[in-house]
């Protein structure tokens, strides 16, 4: 036989844990986890506040320096454009003087020359890059006999140095060699030489 | 009673979530990136500070050798004449050189040969002579030598060397001499006055 002296609902755990205990220790906890987290969340965002500001302020005292550093860079760019353009300018010259020094070492003595012209034109190089470029007309006369040999002798000359390195290219001109119409014993010649461009900028 | 206490506590918690933690959760993102550009920006400044002292020597440098060129090598007007000043210096030199000189005929004053527009050369220009000379071919030479040595910055941008049939010994010269010359900047001064 069996009989239920207590009812169903009266029966309790014989567990010293019980449900109840359960639920109250995980309110408890979730309530401080929950008050730490707030807390810490807020010391971050306070953290984080206290660096954005610290950091704002290095930013507005280092910022004048800043832009004065950045003025004085973009000054020395403009300035060093400037000086380059300048010696640019400087450095395509032909310095003349000592060049037609140096050229009359290289006529031979049994030229006699008539008439010199040094000419520039500006050329245009890549990158839009102008350049000066001079041309140099020789006219002289030599004598009949050994005539030929004068004036290939003096083409050479073009070619070695000191002019080897600035002509770009010295020809005698077709029909420019030709007999003297004032001396029939003597023969004339057109020399044109090109020297090598010189950059601008 | 403890039920109670655990709504209230939920209610109070969804509040704190909502009206406390959210905004300063959206806050914080705004601060965040608003960090990481202030970073970017501290690290360039403090990148071009580091450099800033031997850019600033190099400014100086770069301005002191400005200073030397406008000083020496830019030709400047005398009373508005470029002629007078180019006049005087070329016939100092004929007279050392020992040419005479028959004519120094002024071109003006002319831009730098095809210059980009975004050159920085635009604010010079170059005031062109032409000048006519006799002498012997050596005394010549010597008369462009030492015009080019005392002027750096000065062209010869065409030259004719003829023979004089009556007297062969004698050449004729004709030089067209460029000066490199800042207009700008002697407008400014003349204003300034």
């Amino acid at each position: 036989m069996h009989i239920n002296l207590i009812l169903d609902e009266e029966r309790r755990s014989t567990s010293p844990v019980s449900l109840g205990l359960i639920i109250r220790l995980a309110v408890i906890v979730v309530s401080v986890l929950a008050i730490v987290g707030i807390f810490s969340f807020f010391a971050a965002f306070r953290s984080l506040q206290y660096q954005v500001s610290s950091m704002d302020d290095e930013w507005r005292r280092i910022e004048p320096n800043y832009k004065e550093a950045v003025r004085v860079r973009n000054d020395l760019a403009e300035r060093t454009a400037t000086l380059n353009g300048i010696k640019g300018w400087r450095d395509s010259r032909i310095a003349w003087g000592k060049q037609l020094g140096e050229f009359q070492l290289i006529v031979p003595a049994v030229v006699q020359l008539t008439d010199l012209r040094v000419s520039q034109t500006i050329l245009s190089l890549s990158n839009n890059i102008s350049a000066r470029s001079f041309e140099m007309r020789i006219a002289g006369k030599t004598a009949a006999p050994q005539s030929e040999a004068n004036v290939v002798q003096f083409l050479d000359a073009f070619k070695q140095p000191p002019f080897a390195r600035d002509v770009e290219s010295a020809v005698l001109p077709p029909g420019s060699f030709r007999q003297d119409p004032v001396s029939k014993t003597d023969r004339c010649f057109e020399i044109i030489c090109k020297f090598v461009p010189r950059a601008l900028e | 009673m403890f039920a109670l206490i655990g709504v209230v506590g939920i209610v109070i918690l969804i509040l704190i979530v909502m009206w406390g933690i959210l905004p300063l959760l959206a806050s914080s993102s705004t601060m965040d990136a608003s960090m990481i550009e202030i970073g970017d920006k501290l690290k360039k400044a403090r990148r071009e500070l580091d450099y800033a002292p031997a850019i600033q020597r190099e400014y100086d440098d770069a301005v002191r050798q400005m200073a030397n060129i406008r000083s020496e090598n830019i030709l400047r007007p005398i009373l508005g004449s470029y002629l007078v000043g180019v006049s005087e210096q070329i016939e100092a030199v004929a007279r050392t050189a020992r040419v005479r000189i028959d004519e120094i005929r002024e071109v003006g004053v002319v831009n730098l040969p095809a210059m980009k527009k975004s050159s920085s050369l635009q604010d010079f220009k170059s005031f062109v002579v032409q000048v006519s000379t006799d002498g012997p071919y050596d005394a010549l030479i010597l008369f462009m030598q030492q015009m080019e040595d005392r002027n750096p910055f000065f062209c010869v941008s065409d030259i004719a060397i003829a023979c004089q049939p009556d007297s062969p010994e004698m050449q004729r010269l004709t030089v067209r001499m460029e000066w490199l010359i800042e207009p700008r900047v002697e407008v400014k001064k003349g204003g300034g006055t």
